[in-house]
């Protein structure tokens, strides 16, 4: 690699924060570019919704070692809950959202009560499972759910007795979500909560010699993760009016995990990474109608075979071999600047 | 006696691999455990933490029964399990892989500077270990991964540390390094049980020995005359 790209990294690596800060600023500048158009906003919205399902989806399969592969389930949970008591007990967004939350992280938990002895495939197929129950009971429980009719008449979300109606505003407010829970679990994952995870994931019987009753930790993860899928079906709710059983099947388990496979497992910026490339591309080829669906596959299949840690993955490991180039060219010249 | 063992026997699925082991290790003591390949010792030090069910026997630690604690509770016990094989988490940084082991340690959980003194103790035992700390674990060298993995165990700050084969694939003079910075431990006050192949050293190194075959331990005695002992040359020692 050329000694200039070397400069420009390391330049970019020292000016992090500024370009975290134009990040935000772009994020925040968004709606002002398209003021006109809902379809540009639409998809905007649909990235950061994805970006916060996947980072959700992210605590469990990549940074516990635990490998679910139905988490529409407790973005359905977390819809349904929102739907119910908005339209039978009259309830607002703000009260609707952290219920939803927690009852998918309560539910979450006493699925994994009896799944956290299980592994990979295993575990897996018990996600899947589960996930295709909640749709099924979502649609034949017609007293709560209204079954195959789906439930309408839901809201929009509003603060302080404002309705956010408009596309813009439903954009702040799911980055305003995504952001809140990216924060969240960037915390937790710095605790000692987070650390024990990531030892499971590493090496669980090297996590349990070291004291860490790995299998409650397992269930306080699904939970913790489970948590912010829920809180994303409340909005979901919220922003579309309505929700529908067939909204939540396994193929929208498989978006959310195709997005962090594109991403990269593991990385915090993995979600937001797959999410991008994966709501945007098939849009671009809608042409194709129902054969666009076909990306999410080839995605993945090119992923695992160019950068089976994802593409932010990738990426660290070109930073990283970059900056030893560096430490090279630093140790060559007699320490100097570069 | 700190750690007494009776009785023990382990059981993988209908074979059994530990029959009727009894033992014991005195406080700021070694006792190493030899024996080849297969002989059961690392399934005892599974056994003795509970990270494998028992199919019987009796485990006590500083005169409370731990035999069906969980392995958690092992540690806040005050047992130190050192793994066979190191098993260090690669993706953390040493740092990362210092502060789960603290993870472990219940007097961290009440007083947030235990954990800082005990990462100065293993620094200062380990100064590598220190230079470097932002870097992953699967990328040191194995005697340094070694030396990650005492640390990580020496953050528990238990009273017990149980090594499994810590010279395993290493080159002799890592191996020296490492016995020495044993002893060293055992200089802090804790008592050491040694699980080793290099039996050799292990006798050298400890006070009292117990030698293991096919599951059953069948000689026992000081460690010197262990080493003088002409069965254990013959089987153990190449000599």
């Amino acid at each position: 690699m050329s000694s200039p790209m070397v400069s420009g990294i390391l330049f970019c690596r020292r000016y992090s924060r500024f370009f975290f800060v134009l990040l935000v600023a772009a994020l925040l500048a968004f709606p002002l570019l398209f003021p006109e158009d809902p379809y540009i906003m639409r998809v905007a919205i649909n990235v950061i919704l994805y970006s916060m399902l996947a980072t959700s989806l992210n605590m469990i399969n990549g940074y516990s070692g635990q490998f679910s592969i139905g988490h529409a389930a407790f973005y359905c949970i977390g819809a349904y809950t929102a739907a119910i008591l908005s339209t039978r007990l009259g309830w607002g967004f703000w009260q609707c959202l952290p219920v939803s939350g927690l009852m998918a992280a309560f539910v979450s938990f006493f699925l994994s009560v009896p799944t956290a002895r299980l592994k990979g495939v295993f575990l897996a197929l018990c996600t899947i499972g589960f996930s295709e129950i909640v749709r099924l009971i979502a649609l034949n429980w017609v007293s709560l759910t209204r079954g195959p009719m789906g439930m309408p008449g839901i809201p929009s979300p509003s603060v302080f007795g404002y309705e956010m109606l408009d596309n813009r505003e439903l954009y702040y407010l799911i980055l305003f979500l995504c952001s809140v829970c990216m924060f969240t679990c960037s915390r937790v994952l710095k605790s000692r909560l987070g650390r024990a995870w990531m030892a499971i994931r590493e090496d669980e019987l090297a996590a349990r010699a070291m004291g860490i009753p790995t299998q409650r930790y397992k269930m306080y993860n699904f939970a913790f993760a489970t948590f912010w899928a829920g809180v994303a079906g409340c909005f979901y709710a919220f922003m579309a009016n309505f929700v529908s059983s067939d909204s939540f099947s396994n193929e929208e388990s498989f978006a959310i995990i195709s997005i962090l496979l594109v991403g990269g497992q593991g990385f915090m910026a993995g979600g937001p990474v797959g999410a991008l490339i994966l709501t945007i591309l098939p849009e671009t080829i809608r042409f194709l109608a129902e054969y666009r669906q076909i990306v999410f596959g080839l995605a993945i299949l090119f992923t695992m075979h160019f950068a089976p840690r994802g593409l932010v993955g990738k990426f660290v490991e070109w930073i990283a071999r970059l900056d030893r180039e560096a430490k090279d060219i630093d140790m060559s010249i007699g320490g100097g600047d570069i | 006696m700190l750690l007494q063992v009776e009785h023990l026997r382990i059981r993988y699925g209908h074979v059994e691999v530990l029959h009727d082991v009894s033992f014991g290790v005195d406080t700021k003591e070694i006792v190493t455990i030899i024996g080849s390949n297969g002989a059961g010792k690392s399934s005892m030090l599974m056994g003795i933490s509970n990270l494998v069910d028992k199919a019987g026997g009796r485990v006590v630690f500083k005169g409370t029964d731990i035999t069906s604690s969980p392995p958690a509770q092992v540690v806040a016990a005050g047992i130190g399990h050192i793994p066979e094989g190191r098993l260090i988490f690669p993706w953390l940084t040493v740092e990362e892989n210092l502060l789960i082991g603290d993870s472990g340690n219940p007097k961290s959980h009440r007083d947030k500077s235990v954990t800082q003194k005990n990462m100065d103790l293993v620094y200062r035992l380990f100064p590598k270990l220190k230079e470097r700390r932002a870097q992953n674990g699967g990328t040191l060298s194995g005697g340094e991964q070694q030396m990650l993995a005492i640390g990580r165990g020496l953050m528990l700050d238990p009273d017990l540390i149980m090594f499994d084969e810590p010279s395993l694939g290493l080159a002799p003079v890592i191996v020296e390094d490492i016995f020495e910075h044993i002893l060293a431990i055992r200089d802090m006050g804790k008592t050491i049980l040694l699980i080793e192949q290099n039996a050799s050293m292990a006798l050298q190194l400890a006070d009292r020995a117990y030698v293991m075959e096919t599951g059953t331990i069948t000689h026992t005695g000081n460690a010197k005359d262990l080493l003088n002992d002409p069965k254990v040359i013959n089987a153990y020692l190449g000599i």
